[in-house]
């Protein structure tokens, strides 16, 4: 296992001094990708250190996988995967950047992440990801100054993370994972913000509206999907050995189920091919945030009725955030084959990927859509199925705040989920079924794209057919039973005595007999259909004609337009409708006074009068000096 | 007022035909200044196809094609609606479907073979036209109707206004989904059709006027039956619309929509109706002379509802001008069947009729017994480029109450 690891991290950093070469960096990122699985796969049973050096008496680099990091490795490394065979062909379009560059050495970041057993090591594996996920984004040459928000954001996170693990040091004398067992609610808050902020909870998703459309598609895909997944594992490990905090708990819970609200609401309003899905990261990862919360709230509770809603609440989690990341890098990869292939931006652009780019790209968001949108037998609608039953399960505790905080969480959950279901029928309808106008998109070589998206369409596809094995896999196999003629361990119970089920295995044997069958043989029968047109008006649509992408959504920003702030745009030459997310309002706010601050300050220091200058140095040392002695 | 109803072109020569006090004549373009004084000059002059012809463009704006053949629209026409969802930002309509070349086909046809055509511009306004186009010939043969024709006429355009009036009324109702009150409706609307065919032999009022008389005049019994029956329609007729106002959800719908201020009818040369709910008078009730005055009603509001009950008004009050006139039909009713022969055989001249929706009016010009130039101006061409400018910026949903509040028809427009 040890030489697997080392050997990831190998082909990764070989795969960074090649990035020049791109093709062949991102075939060496898919060997450190697979290594990495192969970890994953054999630490799952078998815990283990893998390395260690002490750098002073009570710090020290540790590395060390476990069953929780070996699971959070097998989901990342899957969509490391796919996503660097997808770059394989994707590179062309970036052939003469660092692209690959970055790519690797996030990779190997995240690698860090999940092996740490320390804070020092994992803040290392924090700060590789965050600046190189950075590097991925300026690639361009341009937007800096968007995705020095994204930098803004992922220091910030850093920077708590660094704080709760300098009281934890101060506290016990050590960092190490263990020695959180020992830590206080300061440390909980303050290591569960550095991971949220990092899962673009709102209002910490201030970076993305900006650059999320300006960034490459695999660069776009990895911050969806395996970044934002190391914020999920950061919180897995730290809630359940920390602590108890109920009131912290609660705030999270609440904290998530806003966040997918907000999500949800912002995916329905998007119009741009990346942008929708990037809100949708911001929905599921309120959903996770949720889950765990209530995980961490029903732990705490001394009742044999909750134990059994704690485990469910955790296997939710891990569901979705597997949901999320397989069905997001698919999203990613099948918007980013046609966005590419059209050269377009918007979702209006992108239309008639079936019969424009081609099928695999057109099923794979399809299918990665449907299953954000809960669509069974789905992974995202076990994920759903799951967070709902959960918190549908509130009255189970023992007091009414928790109670009446949990059937909130729950509406804002349900209404999300609607929300996103709105959104992704949009994406659907537009990109991948929409009418193609006779267009033809750009010959590119799409034999790695074609091949990774038909790899995680299957996987999206089998997580869900096959949850039984998914759930074991996990180590949730208690949550798995039998019920009436369905034999175990078919069948999902969210309590026991059963409160509700469900079985995707049975229900994808039904819907192959009841409908996939069927429909099969009614096709193979129409050999003497005529086929035309749909009747609009006598006449065929011209382009100008469809119903656009922004129409779709139209009704609801009106009838919402409290909430988007919808403005009407009313000119000679321009007409439409501007809708904004007012949390971002602080974030803009903020950045305007911190530019005024910076102004000021290179008006009145930096002058070009060196004794100003200097004094000013002077100062800055000696209040640093002052700070650093007051500290020690 | 002054009301332009048409501009015509002969041999070079540019005549503007105006209304004032109750009277059509021709007057020749001498200077700009006759044209400026209507804004809607050019309007009338080019008889465009295509209304309102420009286009919205904007990020999610997009062009909702309406028509040609489609649930909904009652004829074939097209509404170009530039929306970007819910929200009509521009509205335009293209006539040229329904484009029949009517005045054309007059070309070369003895008046009466005309009249045959005038009828058919627009089966729910047939009367007006056919009468319209008869008053034109007259004037321009030089003939003097006798005053029991012209009652006649004057009765069967109040029998076209109630049988429209009603059905426009049962049209919003139905976009308003109140079902009870449009079947209500639309059965008093099959008791006037029923009664025009008993009066005249045909549903729409076809083929009973002609050049200088009528083909025949109702029988004393049919008169008696008419009288009670239109007793029986505005009786009814009252007694729904009164319970319908009370329907705050129904009125709701009405209100506010597709609101036209004084100024902007006059300013796009609107009549009838829709001109009197904004609360201008016009004189189109003396363009004829009546035994019976007809009062002009009118409303202020300038929305669908005053265009509502504008119409509702002039229903009930129709019922009774008919039942008056035909009461006393003893003291004017002789000899209304026998038509009088032209005086001349050659000429020039104008005729109008009051239609249920303003004013339709004709300018012919006749040689050696032949029509030479035939021009319909009517109603529903000024109507559809209002209608379409109170359709901007409102939703979708209020689109039926805005164009069926006009009471205009694309035949009737595109002739």
């Amino acid at each position: 296992m040890i030489n697997f690891f080392w050997a990831s991290l190998f082909f990764f950093l070989v795969g960074a001094l090649f990035y020049k070469k791109s093709k062949a960096s991102y075939l060496l990122a898919f060997v450190g990708s697979v290594c990495a699985l192969l970890v994953g796969i054999y630490a799952l049973n078998h815990s283990n250190q893998l390395f260690r050096m002490s750098l002073t008496t009570h710090i020290s680099i540790t590395l060390g996988l476990d069953h929780l990091s070996a699971l959070f490795m097998i989901i990342a490394s899957i969509a490391w995967i796919a996503l660097a065979l997808f770059s394989v062909d994707y590179s062309v379009f970036y052939s003469k950047s660092n692209l690959s560059l970055g790519f690797n050495l996030a990779l190997s970041g995240m690698m860090l992440i999940l092996s740490a057993r320390d804070g020092f090591s994992l803040l290392i594996g924090w700060e590789i990801m965050t600046i190189f996920a950075f590097i991925m984004m300026v690639t361009s040459g341009k937007h800096y100054d968007k995705a020095y928000r994204f930098l803004a954001f992922g220091e910030l996170s850093t920077a708590c993370l660094l704080i709760g693990f300098a009281i934890l040091y101060q506290s016990t004398a050590s960092i190490t994972f263990d020695a959180l067992t020992r830590g206080g609610s300061v440390i909980l808050i303050f290591l569960s913000l550095g991971f949220i902020i990092k899962m673009d909870i709102v209002p910490f998703h201030g970076w993305m509206r900006g650059i999320y459309g300006e960034m490459p598609d695999n660069a776009a895909a990895i911050l969806s999907g395996p970044v934002t997944l190391m914020g999920v594992y950061g919180l897995e490990r730290i809630i359940p050995i920390m602590p108890i905090n109920d009131s912290w708990n609660l705030v999270i819970i609440i904290l998530g189920a806003l966040s997918a609200f907000w999500g949800g609401l912002q995916a329905v309003a998007a119009n741009k091919v990346r942008l929708l899905p990037a809100y949708s990261t911001i929905e599921n990862n309120g959903m996770i945030l949720t889950a765990i919360g209530f995980y961490a709230l029903a732990q705490s509770i001394t009742n044999p009725d909750l134990r059994y809603l704690a485990m469910f609440a955790q296997a939710a989690s891990v569901i979705i955030a597997l949901s999320h990341t397989f069905s997001k890098t698919l999203l990613f990869m099948s918007l980013g084959h046609a966005k590419e292939a059209y050269d377009v931006h918007t979702i209006d652009e992108a239309r008639g990927v079936w019969s424009g780019v081609g099928k695999i790209p057109a099923l794979g968001i399809v299918v990665s859509a449907l299953s954000f949108s809960a669509f069974p037998p789905l992974i995202g609608y076990v994920g759903e199925w799951m967070i709902l039953e959960t918190l549908f399960q509130s009255y189970k505790f023992p007091n009414i705040s928790t109670e009446f905080i949990a059937a909130l969480s729950g509406v804002l959950t349900a209404l999300a989920i609607g929300l996103i279901g709105f959104a992704m029928i949009k994406l659907i309808g537009y990109t991948a079924l929409g009418y193609d106008h006779g267009r033809k998109s750009r010959i590119i070589s799409n034999r790695f794209m074609n091949g990774s998206e038909a790899g995680m369409l299957l996987l999206v596809i089998l997580c869900g057919v096959a949850l039984p094995a998914v759930i074991t896999l996990l180590g949730f196999p208690q949550l798995l039973t039998s019920l009436l003629d369905v034999p175990a361990p078919f069948v999902l119970a969210s309590n026991q005595p059963i409160f509700g089920v469900i079985s995707p295995t049975l229900i994808t044997l039904v819907l192959i007999t009841l409908l996939i069958i069927p429909v099969i043989l009614f096709m193979s029968k129409q050999k003497n259909v005529r086929k035309v047109s749909s009747w609009n008006g006598g006449l065929p649509l011209k382009e100008e004609e469809y119903f656009t992408a922004q129409a779709y959504s139209q009704i609801l920003e009106h009838i919402l337009r409290n909430v988007y702030r919808t403005k009407e745009v009313r000119t000679k030459n321009r007409n439409g409708i501007e809708v904004e997310d007012i949390m971002l309002k602080p974030m803009n706010w903020l950045t305007r006074f911190v530019q005024k601050i910076g102004e000021g300050e290179a008006l009145v220091l930096m002058n070009g009068i060196i004794s100003v200058y200097v004094t000013y140095i002077l100062l800055l040392f000696i209040i640093v000096f002052v700070i650093g002695m007051m500290v020690m | 007022m002054r009301l332009l109803a048409g501009v015509i072109e002969t041999d070079g020569n540019e005549q503007l035909l105006i209304i004032e006090d109750g009277v059509a004549q021709l007057f020749f373009v001498e200077s700009e200044e006759q044209r400026k004084e209507f804004a809607y000059y050019s309007l009338l002059k080019d008889r465009q196809l295509h209304l309102r012809n420009e286009s919205v463009s904007g990020p999610g704006v997009f062009r909702f094609r309406y028509g040609p053949v489609t649930a909904g629209v009652r004829e074939a026409g097209c509404f170009n609606l530039y929306t970007f969802g819910e929200k009509i930002l521009y509205a335009g309509i293209d006539l040229s479907w329904k484009h029949r070349r009517v005045e054309n086909a007059m070309i070369n046809k003895t008046p009466q073979q005309a009249v045959n055509l005038a009828e058919s511009i627009c089966s729910n306004f047939a009367l007006s036209h056919s009468i319209a186009f008869t008053r034109a010939i007259e004037n321009a043969l030089d003939m003097k109707v006798d005053m029991g024709v012209q009652n006649w006429r004057n009765i069967l355009l109040e029998a076209e206004r109630i049988y429209n009036h009603l059905h426009v009324i049962a049209k919003l109702a139905s976009a308003a989904a109140q079902k009870v009150l449009s079947s209500h409706l639309s059965s008093l609307f099959e008791e006037a059709l029923r009664l025009n065919e008993i009066l005249t032999g045909s549903r729409y009022l076809m083929g009973i006027n002609d050049v200088g008389g009528l083909h025949h005049i109702p029988s004393l019994e049919d008169m008696q039956h008419a009288i009670t029956t239109y007793a029986l329609i505005s009786k009814r007729f009252e007694r729904l619309f009164v319970h319908s106002v009370n329907n705050a959800n129904y009125m709701d719908r009405l209100h506010a929509s597709g609101t036209l201020t004084a100024d902007q009818a006059i300013a796009m040369g609107l009549s009838g109706p829709s001109l009197r709910a904004c609360g201008v008078k016009d004189d189109l009730n003396a363009t004829i002379s009546h035994l019976i005055q007809l009062p002009v009603i009118t409303q202020n509001e300038g929305d669908a509802l005053a265009r509502m009950e504008v119409r509702a008004e002039e229903l009930v009050n129709s019922c009774e001008y008919i039942i008056d006139h035909l009461k006393i039909s003893d003291a004017w009713n002789f000899n209304s069947d026998e038509k009088i022969e032209p005086f001349n055989q050659s000429g020039e001249g104008c005729g109008i009729a009051n239609s249920p929706s303003g004013a339709i009016a004709y300018y012919v010009a006749v040689n050696d017994g032949l029509i030479t130039h035939a021009q319909a101006f009517t109603p529903s061409y000024v109507g559809m480029c209002a209608a379409a400018f109170s359709l901007d910026d409102h939703i979708f949903t209020d689109f039926p109450f805005i164009f069926d509040s006009f009471g205009v028809h694309f035949s009737d427009a595109a002739r």
